[in-house]
């Protein structure tokens, strides 16, 4: 459905120049990948205002429009601050990123579908139709949809919606130039959803482009309703994605057939054989560590503080016994020597100045330094497992071993990042809604061992057994692990002692997001009502990782009082699970 | 018949699901909503099952499997 009254008028509420469109959708369906593909380099990162979540906004290169790349979102109904971001940027919130008094406001949203999740989808769908602002479709994951024979005729559900649907493929940049086709036509004469009307109740509603409309259309909207109402609205959205379904031919019927990810899925999720995956998963990326990342730490350091210049060679035996010696492939001199040149030149050779910029600075900073690719390789390995959807596995998996020794199963993917650090993992425990859990939790973290000792455990392997180096470190990690869970039995008794066994929620476990366009498939969809922490915050140190569903906005209360409501900053990342946290003045 | 107990891959109605109001409706939105139809496509380690409603899988936990009931669609109990 179109308005062509609508569009002159529509245009100047929000100025052309300055539209804003949104991309909206579940996560992981490829939001971030067709965000990439229109943007390209015209990209920046930035904190929503007012919450301290950080949203990707960009330049649609071809349209010459601002683009936001929302957080993923199953449901407007907010269960946490990415969720929250994103009902604010719909609603041109005062203060929000799409505030229309300060510029660009909400001219359009590109709702993306997952094909092969499409009743999920169409519940966001049928969300954002009620916020009333213009909406078109992308429906993303079609090929695998296709492969799975469960792909629908998106003109048969274009015209069961009423707007336009468009399928794409951000990763072959397929469909790119039919969006924008849709777009620019979608924003000359707004579409809007049919079988739906727009709710001044329902959350993002956007006031602003919704009276609009219901001048310029002679609509009439709903009174507003209360929060008792959410349960009739969710209703309503219900009925209205059972008679989409049906106008397009997809019967009620669960698919019994097994996709292939429901087949790894059987290995990974298997006890054992999950178990013994994941130690030959974590088995790997210690090797990667202690053999890739230790070739380039040497010459690193070496870069700032050697007296001899700096050698990146790759040691013997390095590549599966490799024979033979070290193969050097490049040296050169560093910059203590350059700096040692300098001062000799300038008559202040092997004095203090020498000693404080040489043996002080930069051996300092080449320490640090040297601590780079371990990082790296380490980062990009767990990220790897991550965005896999194989961390998902073994958060579920463990989730039961968890509950055993008395805690909650959304601790094992703090726990795990708490390989890489421990000070997220702390801090991630104030999502945990029993403060007895917590206490173990916290109690149990310093357990789990972190990638500063990752350093001593392979100095010690080294020294004491230089022949069996990995597998000593790795013998290292799964005694942490093991102390964890006999630290949890311990504790179990003393600290929970009375306590009720606490009413099966009856929820799936949360679980964090995995990429769905990646096999195997997502298994986050049971990313259900992660509660985050309302208590008040302490005062925590500068720099910390911490687990996204903890509440940025209670985490530095006295640095808030202090600096005002943006002194702390929290870098959800994309995966939406971890972040980074900043403590800054703003002005 | 309880979540635990069901078949692999075969389709079932949901009957009832008890949950606590708080997550009620992200349960719903999750397409876990009585009257509608899913399959156990996988039973996994420690309890856990993982279904297929609407296309998503969707993992559960062993408790709150527990106390989810289904029927298999057509039969008399």
């Amino acid at each position: 459905m179109t308005c062509t009254r609508c569009a002159p008028a529509h245009a100047t509420l929000v100025d052309p120049t300055a539209t804003t469109i949104l991309l909206v959708g579940n996560p992981n369906v490829g939001k971030s990948t067709l965000f990439n593909a229109l943007t390209g380099a015209r990209q920046t990162v930035r904190n929503a205002p007012g919450t301290t979540v950080e949203v990707f906004s960009g330049t649609w290169k071809s349209l010459g429009v601002r683009l936001i790349d929302t957080p993923g979102t199953y449901s407007l109904l907010p269960n946490s601050p990415d969720e929250e971001v994103v009902v604010d940027t719909l609603a041109g919130a005062p203060g929000s990123l799409t505030d229309p008094t300060r510029g660009a406001g909400v001219g359009l949203v590109v709702a993306v579908l997952d094909a092969t999740a499409l009743s999920r989808s169409l519940y966001l769908l049928g969300q954002l139709a009620q916020t009333g602002v213009p909406l078109v479709c992308a429906l993303s994951m079609y090929d695998i949809a296709s492969a799975n024979n469960t792909a629908v005729d998106p003109t048969a559900l274009s015209a069961q919606v009423g707007v336009p649907v468009v399928v794409i493929d951000p990763r072959r940049r397929r469909g790119i130039d039919a969006l924008e086709t849709a777009v620019r036509a979608a924003l000359s004469q707004p579409p809007r959803v049919s079988g739906l009307p727009i709710d001044p109740g329902a959350p993002g509603y956007n006031e602003l482009v919704a009276t609009h409309r219901a001048r310029c259309c002679g609509e009439t909207h709903p009174e507003t309703t209360d929060a008792a109402d959410e349960t009739e609205r969710a209703t309503l959205l219900f009925d209205w994605i059972g008679d989409v379904m049906r106008g397009v031919g997809e019967d009620s019927d669960a698919a019994t057939t097994t996709s292939l990810s429901d087949r790894i899925d059987r290995f990974l999720l298997n006890p054992f054989l999950g178990i013994a995956s994941f130690l030959v998963a974590m088995y790997i990326v210690f090797w990667l560590c202690n053999t890739f990342a230790t070739i380039f730490q040497d010459p690193l350091e070496q870069l700032f503080d050697s007296p001899g210049g700096w050698t990146l060679a790759i040691p013997a035996g390095t590549l599966l016994g490799w024979p033979g010696s070290d193969i050097t492939l490049m040296s050169g001199p560093s910059l203590a020597q350059g700096v040692s040149a300098l001062l000799e030149w300038a008559g202040w050779g092997g004095g203090v100045v020498e000693g404080i910029l040489v043996d002080g600075l930069l051996t300092g900073v080449g320490v640090v330094a040297s601590f780079a690719p371990l990082m790296i390789v380490m980062f990009i390995a767990i990220g790897m497992l991550e965005d896999s959807g194989y961390m998902a596995r073994i958060a579920f998996l463990g989730d039961r071993v968890m509950r055993l020794i008395g805690l909650d199963g959304r601790v094992i993917m703090p726990f795990v990042v708490g390989f890489g650090c421990n000070l997220p993992t702390l801090a991630a425990m104030r999502t945990l809604p029993n403060s007895r859990h917590r206490i173990v939790a916290v109690i149990l973290t310093p357990y789990i061992t972190c990638n500063a000792r990752l350093v001593v455990y392979l100095m010690i392997a080294n020294v004491f057994f230089p022949t069996y180096t990995t597998a000593v470190v790795w013998t290292m990690y799964v005694c942490s692990i093991l102390m964890v869970i006999l630290g949890g039995l311990v504790l179990k008794p003393i600290f929970m002692r009375g306590e009720q066994a606490a009413p099966p929620h009856a929820c799936p476990p949360a679980l964090p997001n995995a990429k769905a366009h990646q096999d195997p498939r997502v298994f986050g969809e049971a990313h259900v009502g992660v509660p985050h922490g309302r208590r008040p915050g302490h005062r925590r140190p500068h720099h910390h990782r911490v687990a996204a569903h903890a509440h940025p906005r209670h985490l530095c209360p006295l640095l808030r009082r202090r600096h005002g409501p943006l002194a702390v900053r929290i870098r959800a990342s994309r995966r939406g699970y971890i972040t980074r946290v900043r403590s800054r003045r703003f002005r | 018949m309880r979540l635990t107990t069901a078949p692999l891959r075969t389709p079932l109605r949901l009957v009832d699901f008890p949950c606590s109001p708080r997550h009620a409706l992200r349960v719903k939105e999750l397409g876990l909503r009585v009257g509608n139809t899913f399959v156990v496509t996988q039973k996994a380690g420690f309890g856990g099952l993982v279904i297929n409603v609407g296309g998503s899988r969707v993992a559960v936990d062993h408790a709150s499997a527990a106390r989810i009931s289904v029927e298999v669609p057509g039969d008399a109990s």
